[in-house]
Order: C-alpha cells, then sequence, then structure tokens
C-alpha cells in the first residue's frame, strides 16, 4: 500500500464517525450503497478502496441491510461494540424518525381517493426499481455462472419463498449454493 | 402500551433479520403475508408504508419501523426497527472479526456468491409483491388501471437498467402521474 498523506485513517472521534454516518443515512435516497463507497473512501479517507471492497464484501455475504452491516463492521473495527451500535443507530434512527413524521402527516387525510392514486403510482415505480435491482443480480450471476444457472437460482429462491418455511429454506438455498460455488472454484 | 403486540412485533422482524438478504426489501413478500395474516395494516396502510420507505431518504429498511408505527406507535417503530437490526448487525460484527482475522477471502467470496441468486429470487417475488400491493390498493379497480401501473413499473425498471437516474426522479414521476390520473 502506498504510504502518504492520503493513505486512510480511521475516524479521530465517535463523534465525528456518528455525524458522518447520520449524514450518509439522511442523504441516501432509495437505498445508501452507492453514497456509502464516497463517504468512506473519497471523502472521509477511513477506508482505502481495497479495505472498502474487503468490508462491504463481508457485508454483502452476510443477512441484513447492506450499509447497515458495513456501518455496524466499521464501527466495531474503530471504537467496539459500543462503536457498532452508534454507528447502527446513527444510519437508521433518522431516517425512522423522518418516514414516521411523514406517515404522521399524512394520517389525516388516509385513505383519500386521491393520495391512495399517488402511493399506488408511487408503489408501482417502486416495483419497477426493485425489478431493476433483481435483474442487475440476474445479469452479474450469468456472466459467472452462465444462463441456466441463473434460471435454477432463480425458481429455486422463487419457490423458497412461496414455501411456508420461508426462513429454513432460504438457509438450506444458500448452504447448497455455498458448498456448490466452494467446489466450483476449487477445481478451476 | 399492549406488551404481547410489541413482543409479537420483535419476535417476527427478529426472525425475519438473519433472513433478510438483500435488506428488508426482500422480505417484502414476508412481510405482507404476515400484516395480512395479523391486521397490523390494512392494505391501503401497507402500500402507504412502502411508498413512505421508498419516497424516505436512507437504507432499505424503513418499511419495518413503519409497520411497527402503524402497529403500536413510536415504540412499536422503536422495537421493529430494534428487533430487524440488531440480530443481523451482531452477525455481521462476529463475522467480519472471524472473517477478517482469518484472511480467509475464499469462503466470503463463496458466500457473496451463494446469496445472490437468493436474493435476485427474493427481489424478483418482492417486485411482484410490491406490484400488487399498489393494484389491490388503488380506489376503484379497473383493468386499464392495473394496464397503467403495469406500464409504470416496467417502464421504471426499463429506465433504470438504461439511465443511470437518481431513483427519486421514476417515483416523483410515477407521484405526478398517480395526482392526475382521472379516478372515475
Amino acid at each position: 500500500m502506498p504510504a502518504g498523506a492520503d493513505s486512510p485513517a480511521p475516524p479521530a472521534t465517535l463523534a465525528t464517525m456518528v455525524r458522518e454516518i447520520a449524514r450518509l443515512g439522511l442523504l441516501g435516497f432509495g437505498g445508501v450503497g452507492p453514497q456509502s463507497y464516497h463517504l468512506f473512501v473519497v471523502r472521509t479517507r477511513w477506508l482505502s478502496a481495497e479495505q472498502f471492497a474487503e468490508l462491504a464484501g463481508v457485508g454483502q455475504a452476510l443477512p441484513g441491510p447492506n450499509t447497515v452491516n458495513l456501518a455496524a463492521i466499521c464501527g466495531d473495527r474503530w471504537f467496539g461494540p459500543f462503536g457498532a451500535l452508534a454507528a447502527v443507530a446513527a444510519l437508521t434512527v433518522p431516517p425512522t424518525l423522518i418516514a414516521i413524521a411523514l406517515a404522521a402527516l399524512l394520517v389525516p387525510v388516509a385513505g383519500a381517493p386521491r393520495l391512495v392514486a399517488i402511493e399506488c403510482a408511487v408503489v408501482a415505480a417502486c416495483a419497477g426499481l426493485v425489478l431493476a435491482t433483481a435483474l442487475r443480480v440476474f445479469a452479474t450471476i450469468a456472466q459467472r455462472r452462465g444462463a441456466a444457472f441463473v434460471l435454477g437460482a432463480a425458481l429455486t429462491a422463487f419457490i423458497t419463498l412461496r414455501s411456508a418455511d420461508m426462513p429454513e429454506a432460504t438457509v438450506a438455498a444458500i448452504a447448497v449454493g455455498f458448498g456448490f460455488e466452494l467446489l466450483a472454484t476449487r477445481r478451476r | 402500551m399492549n406488551g404481547a403486540l410489541l413482543l409479537a412485533l420483535a419476535l417476527r422482524f427478529a426472525g425475519l433479520s438473519l433472513i433478510a438478504f438483500g435488506g428488508a426489501t426482500a422480505l417484502i413478500p414476508t412481510i405482507r403475508v404476515q400484516v395480512d395474516a395479523t391486521h397490523w395494516l390494512t392494505p391501503t396502510g401497507f402500500t402507504e408504508s412502502i411508498a413512505l420507505a421508498q419516497a424516505a431518504p436512507g437504507p432499505n429498511l424503513l418499511l419495518v419501523p413503519l409497520v411497527g408505527w402503524h402497529v403500536a406507535g413510536i415504540a412499536g417503530a422503536a422495537v421493529a426497527l430494534l428487533a430487524f437490526v440488531t440480530p443481523s448487525s451482531v452477525l455481521a460484527v462476529v463475522g467480519a472479526r472471524f472473517l477478517l482475522v482469518h484472511e480467509t477471502t475464499r469462503p466470503v467470496i463463496a458466500l457473496r456468491w451463494a446469496m445472490r441468486p437468493v436474493a435476485g429470487g427474493l427481489m424478483l417475488a418482492s417486485s411482484l409483491a410490491v406490484f400488487a400491493s399498489s393494484a389491490r390498493a388503488w380506489p376503484a379497480p379497473q383493468p386499464w388501471i392495473v394496464a397503467a401501473l403495469a406500464v409504470i413499473a416496467l417502464l421504471t425498471a426499463a429506465a433504470t437498467l438504461r439511465w443511470k437516474l437518481n431513483p427519486l426522479a421514476w417515483i416523483a414521476i410515477a407521484a405526478v402521474l398517480g395526482a392526475v390520473v382521472p379516478l372515475r
């Protein structure tokens, strides 16, 4: 790693970390994933690009919202368990308060046909955004394993979701995939 | 405040936390089934919560505290959020300590690729469930409205994949369409 003035250093204080992560939560619309690289690597230089890739990779491999996982891992790294707690709270509590404030504002007009129409149209657009995310995920997998694998995996996941024992089936599907990946990468 | 209700919220979202591959978005179908079974929210309230979770800034988990808020106010929101982020965050911290200390990147990479098809499948099912919530909550459902909502969804998906515009822009466009469309 090139040493120098711009080599990464952990946040100086817990308060700095909390402030910056809270800012990340409040600026990210439609998910904070893309902005988290900018915060950790470019803006604050708390992590090098390699460290970010490594930590974000662990966060993505485990269940839970990716950026919340990343915040927990970084908070723990820099300030121990209390740091993890502070980072997760900083990322999730302010946006939650905003969402609840909006919901509370809408209570007096709840169920008004025009409001419901606007909400339905917004939710239809949300369905499109989620669909786009799913297709991106499948495109990435197709590049690595081919279209047949994607089809099989998607079907498995879909059936998993429809099954009554969804948590158990999800874990089982991931365990099977994990074994497959270990075998597939060993052979090469 | 109803303690049993808060406990039910806590248990439900703590259980979902450890299978939230892809965040709360992947769990929308499951949350919807739960909400319908318990009557925690009306279909309209659930649709509104999805819309607000998307329109507000922040990580993709705001649906969880919003459901909690509808069920039991601020205490419900706090319990739902805490229950949802605690198990996965603890696992992330412990997992990262273990995985990074051992410098074994191969299992991490394998795990990442193993969860991706599952996350993709969950997302696909989720987009259908989100769409169903939209069509179901419309004031006076008619075939042409459902078709129009499907067009909004598909155009948003196509446009998101084609141009890297901020998702908020599509949300805003959809809101304007919803504001001007005739209701009868």
